[in-house]
């Protein structure tokens, strides 16, 4: 048992309880009526994939400003769990979208810049992929990162800069009081869960990575000759 | 008019898209979590290429 | 021995990639939040702007935005078709639909239509979006839905 254990069972405890909250004990949304219970899903996983996003970008800047694995590995960490989110929160999207605007999808600028959001970091894990070279990956993985984080801001203020089909930014201003302490417990929920498969998978990673790094002159062999066991 | 159609401004019928959202959402948590650890377990110098499974112990 | 940092000596040339990057970063952020890429790739067009451009509009898809007028909504389902005023308060565009709208619409909500604009003057679309405000009401006390309706042509009726 790791901190990150407990901090992970934290988040499943607190999103059962936000979740049953949201979906039995809050009102049904006026006008939306039962369709407004997917707020509780769909604004923490859009929050908390922007946060992991965000945390990439950090990383990025600790792996070229110190050359560390260790930032190396979060790089990759993060991105990967974002990536899954920022999927996760499309898919959620589109079923709230079709019951209340009446279309599955619609090319508004929240919608395109968040789909190429999703592009863009599966772009940054696809090159990781793609260069074998420890030293190299965590050059080249951190500039994609810092390239694609670009799109972050711009999908949490494209809302406030341009006329969008999509709400604007829900604030406790704007949800219904009674509706704020599920949103608020299933925000917290994704967040520590989000947070807690973080550092499970950059201590895997890292491992994984300082081996590939040890092997002394010949960085690029290994990684190579596992992929080549693992086809036979 | 069909009130049902149009005028009532109101979603009817909505469970069916909440329970495919709130299924979705637990299956990727629950799915990344799961990945995560069972990673975690087989985790140390191995391979890159285990994906953790059946990782060396 | 366990590498935790890559090549020392190459510190220097990560660090510049870092600076260059973080700079082409900045003003492409910048440039997509402060430059007019709002004033080229509009989302839709209020009935200002519509009326603004005039015979310029009519042909082209375009997406129409503002607030379904009071009482003006008349729907006929055995034709399938709607027609309604659009305004942003102040100016009007009649608009003719083909479909049942979503269930969402109302007199008096946000939506978004993509059409286009006829000789005659009138918007004609095949897709009308629901524009929800950021706004999340829980119902008023003790009223069902079935009561809200009910409410609701009341005060449509008033």
């Amino acid at each position: 048992m790791r901190w990150e254990h407990g901090l992970l069972a934290i988040g499943f405890v607190l999103l059962a309880i936000g979740h049953g909250m949201g979906l039995f004990m809050a009102p049904e949304e006026a006008m939306m009526r039962e369709a407004g219970r997917i707020l509780y899903a769909h604004v923490p996983t859009a929050w908390v994939a922007l946060v992991t996003l965000t945390l990439s970008f950090f990383a990025a800047v600790g792996a070229l400003w110190t050359g560390r694995y260790g930032w190396d590995a979060a790089v990759e960490a993060t991105a990967e769990t974002g990536v899954v989110l920022t999927a996760l929160l499309l898919f959620q999207g589109s079923m709230w979208a079709k019951p209340t605007w009446g279309y599955y999808w619609d090319w508004d600028p929240r919608l395109t810049t968040s789909a190429i959001l999703l592009v863009l970091f599966v772009g940054v894990l696809v090159v990781r992929r793609v260069v074998s070279d420890p030293e190299r990956r965590l050059t080249v993985t951190a500039i994609a990162t810092i390239v694609a984080f670009v799109d972050v801001p711009v999908v949490y203020f494209g809302v406030k800069w341009w006329r969008s089909l999509h709400q604007e930014w829900s604030s406790p201003q704007t949800v219904d009081s009674t509706m704020v302490m599920p949103l608020r417990i299933a925000a917290f929920a994704m967040l520590f869960i989000s947070l807690a498969i973080c550092v499970i998978r950059w201590r895997t990673i890292l491992a994984t990575v300082q081996a590939e790094a040890t092997a002394p002159d010949l960085p690029a062999l290994p990684a190579e000759l596992s992929l080549a066991e693992k086809e036979v | 008019m069909d009130e049902s159609q149009v005028g009532s401004g109101m979603v009817d019928g909505a469970w069916g898209y909440v329970i495919v959202v709130y299924a979705a959402t637990w299956v990727v948590v629950v799915g990344l979590a799961v990945r995560a650890l069972l990673a975690s377990r087989g985790s140390g110098p191995a391979s890159r290429t285990d994906g953790g499974v059946g990782g060396s112990t | 021995m366990s590498a935790t940092t890559a090549n020392p000596s190459a510190q220097g040339t990560r660090r510049v990639f870092l600076v260059v990057t973080l700079l082409v970063a900045a003003s492409a952020l910048g440039f997509i939040a402060f430059g007019n890429m709002g004033e080229n790739l509009v989302y839709y067009w209020d009935v200002g702007q519509l009326r603004e451009a005039g015979d310029k509009a009519i042909g082209s898809t375009i997406r129409l935005g503002g607030v379904v007028k009071e009482g003006t909504v008349d729907w006929r389902p055995d034709e399938s078709h709607l027609e309604f005023i659009i305004t942003d308060g102040s100016q009007e565009v009649p608009v003719e639909c083909s479909g049942a709208p979503p269930q969402m619409f109302r007199e008096g909500i946000g939506v978004v239509v993509e059409g286009t604009m006829t000789p005659s003057g009138t918007f004609t679309s095949e897709r009308l979006m629901v524009k929800h405000s950021n706004e999340y009401k829980a119902p008023e006390d003790g009223m069902s839905a079935d009561e809200r309706k009910q409410l609701y042509r009341t005060v449509e009726d008033l």
